[in-house]
């Protein structure tokens, strides 16, 4: 008895000696199976390999990764190399590789997505949505939510959005209503999350500008950091920008990040 | 067809009565369900994972009770001796193949059957109605299974049970990729292009049954390759009983 319990006190210390060793070891970058490998041992079971390569797809980002998410791309290409018609997966990699510095990857992957995928009006709309804050491409911006209002199931504030867009009385309102509109529509944890981070981040510049021009009113001149803002107590404190970047306020008054 | 049917009716009892069997089809059950869960960390994809790896776990299992319960079927019984009971009486070894055949082709309808229910079950739960186009791919696989019932009796005939899951196996893996195999063949040597072409019109095609990609998406094939592929996996099961009562009629009994 007494051997028994040693031995499974031995059994649980080995299991957590392991288990923090493991923790301080480096991730390895996991192996992305090429698709064409998986069709020949998948018994014609495509669409479950896809599914399962989305899983993985899935855990990948949601863990935190050495790699800097460098086979995200290869995960959502072989994802749709096998179902083609799984749309989710373009309309993921349109929404999110930007964000990886990978703009190039999320166009190409969500326009392979258009062509070949179940009509999912997700996909031109984050597409344009790309378009429009990563490359500052307007005319194809207009073009893709354009795509999106046109395509079946898509709900009435993205066809307005399309439909304004091309007015654009103001990019920043612009962008808040887009980000809105994602953020009401998606089921997607991951994409709510950073869809409000950007209308938090916008938020917070139409924020600092009424106080940049608030201070103005008192002192003749704009602040010439953030922090006088709250030096002179129109702000309590400094926001706090969810992406992590600090603000100015240029000698027009507009709010902007501080690169 | 009366000696057809009593054997019949006797091997679906002797199959039903096998403990394994509901071993299998419970662990097929728990992964129908498992499912659910999948599809809950799939950021909003629920529907799609569930209808894809419920329709896989009907499949794969199902496989799983054909290969199982068939290879054995007839080894058995030639290894007892038990068969030359059978051909005492005035059964010949036509009747008793295919006596066999629909027996665990009963079965085996019966688990897939169980399995379906629970699925379809499942997705409407889940908000996606009455699965009509899973309900075809399942149709299509039952066809499926029933050509490898047939090769099972048939490797049953003359080998082990363990050489014949092998075979099985074998061509489970070769029949799902003969289209990819003549695809790349086309383009090499010819006589590696003729082999390829021949092995592809002698060994049975599985993909041709296969309609589960695309019913997920809601799209089904026309009619006519609907009729072509019924067609074919009746006429390939009644060569494949054929060369088992063929066999089975060789062996010293």
């Amino acid at each position: 008895m007494i051997i028994f319990i040693l031995l499974s006190v031995l059994v649980i210390a080995t299991q957590i000696f392991s288990d923090g060793a493991k923790a301080e070891t480096k991730k390895p970058s996991p192996l992305v199976m090429p698709a064409k490998v998986i069709e020949f041992v998948d018994l014609g079971l495509k669409n479950a390999a896809a599914d399962l390569n989305w899983l993985a797809s899935i855990q990948y980002f949601g863990d935190w990764q050495d790699d800097d998410y460098a086979k995200l791309t290869a995960y959502i290409k072989a994802t749709n190399e096998l179902d083609p018609k799984f749309s989710y997966p373009y309309a993921f990699g349109a929404i999110i590789l930007p964000g990886l510095g990978k703009t190039n990857d999320a166009i190409a992957i969500a326009k392979d997505g258009i062509a070949n995928s179940d009509p999912d009006y997700r996909i031109p709309y984050y597409l344009a949505v790309t378009y429009f804050l990563n490359k500052q491409d307007y005319a194809n911006a207009a073009y893709y939510f354009d795509v999106a209002a046109r395509t079946a199931g898509a709900p009435d504030n993205v066809k307005a959005i399309s439909a304004s867009f091309n007015s654009r009385p103001d990019l920043r309102a612009q962008s808040i209503a887009i980000w809105t509109s994602i953020f009401e529509n998606s089921n997607d944890e991951v994409i709510q999350e950073r869809a409000k981070a950007y209308i938090i981040h916008y938020e917070i510049l139409n924020i600092l500008e009424v106080a940049a021009e608030e201070y103005k009113n008192k002192t003749g001149n704009y602040p010439a950091n953030i922090e006088d803002l709250v030096t002179a107590k129109i702000l309590t404190a400094v926001p706090k920008d969810p992406f992590g970047f600090t603000y100015l306020i240029d000698n027009d008054g507009r709010a902007r990040i501080n690169q | 067809m009366k000696n057809v049917l009593a054997i019949a009716k006797n091997t679906f009892r002797e199959t039903i009565r096998d403990r394994i069997l509901y071993s299998i089809l419970i662990f097929g059950m728990l992964f129908i369900i498992s499912t659910i869960f999948l599809g809950s960390i799939s950021l909003g994809e629920d529907l799609k994972i569930i209808r894809d790896l419920g329709l896989a776990g009907i499949y794969i299992f199902g496989l799983i009770i054909t290969i199982f319960l068939g290879t054995s079927l007839i080894y058995k019984e030639i290894e007892g001796r038990t068969l030359y009971i059978v051909f005492s009486k005035p059964v010949g070894a036509a009747q008793y193949i295919l006596g066999k055949f629909l027996g665990l082709f009963t079965s085996v309808v019966l688990t897939i059957l169980i399995m379906s229910v629970l699925y379809l079950a499942i997705v409407a739960a889940k908000g996606g109605g009455f699965d009509y186009f899973g309900l075809a791919a399942i149709g299509m696989q039952i066809l499926e299974l029933a050509v490898f019932i047939a090769l099972s009796i048939l490797f049953s005939t003359f080998s082990t049970p363990l050489a014949s899951t092998l075979y099985a196996i074998l061509l489970l893996f070769i029949g799902h990729s003969l289209p990819m195999i003549l695809k790349y063949a086309l383009k090499s040597s010819v006589l590696f292009k003729y082999f390829a072409y021949a092995i592809y019109y002698i060994l049975p095609n599985l993909e041709k049954f296969n309609l589960r990609n695309i019913a997920v998406h809601g799209i089904l094939p026309n009619g006519l390759a609907v009729f072509s592929a019924v067609a074919y996996g009746v006429v390939y099961t009644i060569i494949i009983l054929a060369i088992a009562n063929y066999s089975l009629s060789k062996q010293e009994v």
